[in-house]
């Protein structure tokens, strides 16, 4: 029971930065971001690499370094992404499709393959205790605290108000001269950086990076985003949801895995979850242009 | 008498190879009172409340000038929007965030270009004592308010920043009748309040022959010459 507790809240922990990201893309800003997907391969990309240059120095200090550079990596993808819909009026859903062509051609350049081993790098989150034979159990809980209390602080802020306003109204900014397109890449930006962070932190934990590890990753965000606002039906931003909905997600995954499902059908189980829950949830919305976002 | 608008010899071409839109167009708006200017659809307000607020392009001619509180501004292509202009569309609700409230709202109007990553929102003006009359709940989701208490709300949010004249543009034409006469009532409190001048511009004869006693402008198409006339 321990041991499935474990691999729930560990899980969690893992993908818990790109669905708060998502949270910000998908849900509060309402915007068809499919680049959280490239976010979170290059970031891992960008991560590792800095892994391989940086010098032998502390664990601690190595992961802030880390980090950070997760975070620009994927913040490079939601920057060019969102600027090509700003800047080159390209739809939203049109620029992420065409940001993860670019950026698997960029991350197999990088990478100079499909695949790198982290075997032989040193594991910055492995800097705190053990727990239960979970070495980077407690480096991935203070990670996600971080990034929850900054998201907890940011929604409360001036940004953070900005990016619901552009979910519920994108013309709002434009009548009392405000930067749309400000609002617009600011948030898809911190979206992806946080994809990125979340793509270092799943490379880590399974011991390599591989351009084809976010696959399907955006689906396990809108599941997750979608389970936690069939419970918190609120249109405010709330850190909550998507922290509740990935929790749930996990367990209910890892329930499915004891009872013997095997993982190769999981992308079909998550597609038929979603079905279910925005069925049960969206149906009475359908008319008041709502169901668009998660 | 103080005017708080002037337009002198107006004239205006969609760009340099079309016919003048207008030519040569005049008009006064005395100071603190509410103006109405009428007009068919198609006669060309819209667009004459664009170049009151100096939002034009490039590519489209503009000549005259326009005086604000005796300040004389040139008009010129492509010139940046007027400050101390201020203005409500005829789809109000595209200034409003529907899901937060009538006091959020009016904090919004007040965030800077650039929405602060780390400041809090901003305060917003006190609001007119005489608002208590319109049952307006400050504090609940925009979204349960009426049309008429929403159309309130974009005309407050539009005056957060320092106004000298207000454009309303077809305020009227996404409401009942009961809703309208909210929104007049509030306009003529409002004018009574803040030293600002109002002007709007409608193609509802109603509203017009209703409020406008003291006369009005109005935008036809002068059919021998196809110009468009501004006559008091």
């Amino acid at each position: 029971m321990i041991y499935l507790l474990l691999r729930v809240i560990e899980q969690t922990l893992i993908y818990l930065p790109i669905v708060c990201g998502s949270y910000i893309s998908l849900s509060l800003m309402k915007v068809p971001d499919l680049a959280l997907e490239s976010a979170f391969v290059f970031g891992a990309i960008t991560a590792t690499t800095s892994l391989t240059l940086c010098p032998p120095m502390p664990l601690i200090a190595l992961i802030v370094i880390i980090l950070v550079a997760s975070a620009l990596g994927g913040m490079l993808v939601g920057f060019v992404s969102s600027c090509m819909v700003q800047h080159g009026n390209i739809p939203s859903l049109l620029a992420s499709i065409l940001t993860i062509g670019l950026f698997h051609g960029i991350s197999l350049a990088t990478l100079q393959g499909t695949y790198r081993s982290l075997n032989q790098l040193p594991n910055p989150l492995t800097a705190l205790l053990v727990i239960y034979g979970k070495p980077e159990i407690m480096m991935l809980a203070l990670i996600s605290g971080i990034i929850i209390a900054f998201l907890y602080y940011l929604f409360k802020t001036q940004l953070g108000f900005a990016l619901c306003i552009y979910g519920n109204n994108p013309f709002f900014f434009s009548y009392f001269h405000q930067s749309t397109s400000y609002v617009y890449i600011s948030g898809l930006a911190l979206a992806n950086a946080c994809a990125g962070i979340s793509g270092y932190l799943f490379a880590q934990t399974n011991g390599f990076v591989e351009v084809n590890m976010g696959f399907g990753i955006v689906l396990l965000c809108i599941t997750a985003l979608i389970m936690g606002k069939t419970i918190i039906p609120t249109s405010h931003a709330f850190i909550v949801i998507p922290v509740l909905g990935l929790f749930l997600y996990t367990l209910l995954q890892q329930l499915l895995l004891r009872a013997g499902v095997t993982s190769a059908y999981f992308t079909m189980i998550r597609a038929a979850l979603v079905l279910l829950l925005v069925l049960y949830r969206y149906r009475h919305m359908a008319t008041n242009g709502q169901q668009l976002g998660v | 008498m103080k005017y708080a608008l002037e337009l002198q010899n107006i004239s205006f071409k969609f760009n340099a190879d079309a016919p003048y839109f207008f030519k040569n167009l005049n008009a006064r708006f005395p100071a603190h009172a509410i103006h109405y200017i009428k007009g068919k659809n198609g006669a060309g307000k819209s667009t004459l409340f664009r170049i009151i607020q100096g939002i034009t392009h490039p590519y489209e001619i503009i000549e005259g000038n326009i005086v604000i509180n005796g300040k004389q501004i040139a008009l010129s292509s492509g010139m940046k929007r007027i400050t101390h202009i201020k203005m409500v569309p005829q789809n109000f609700d595209r200034m409003i965030a529907n899901q937060f409230s009538f006091i959020q709202n009016l904090q919004f109007a007040n965030m800077p270009m650039q929405p602060g990553f780390f400041q809090r929102l901003p305060a917003y003006q006190p609001l007119p004592a005489f608002l208590d009359r319109f049952g307006i709940n400050i504090h609940q989701s925009v979204s349960l308010l009426s049309g008429g208490q929403r159309q309130i709300l974009a005309i407050l949010m539009a005056l957060q920043q320092p106004t000298d004249i207000l454009l309303l543009d077809e305020p009227t034409a996404a409401l009942d009748e009961k809703n309208s006469q909210l929104t007049m009532a509030f306009l003529h409190d409002l004018i009574h309040t803040l030293p600002i001048t109002i002007i709007i511009i409608s193609h509802d004869r109603e509203l017009v022959d209703t409020y406008a006693t003291a006369g009005y402008y109005e935008l036809i198409i002068d059919p021998a010459t196809s110009n468009r006339l501004l006559v008091y």
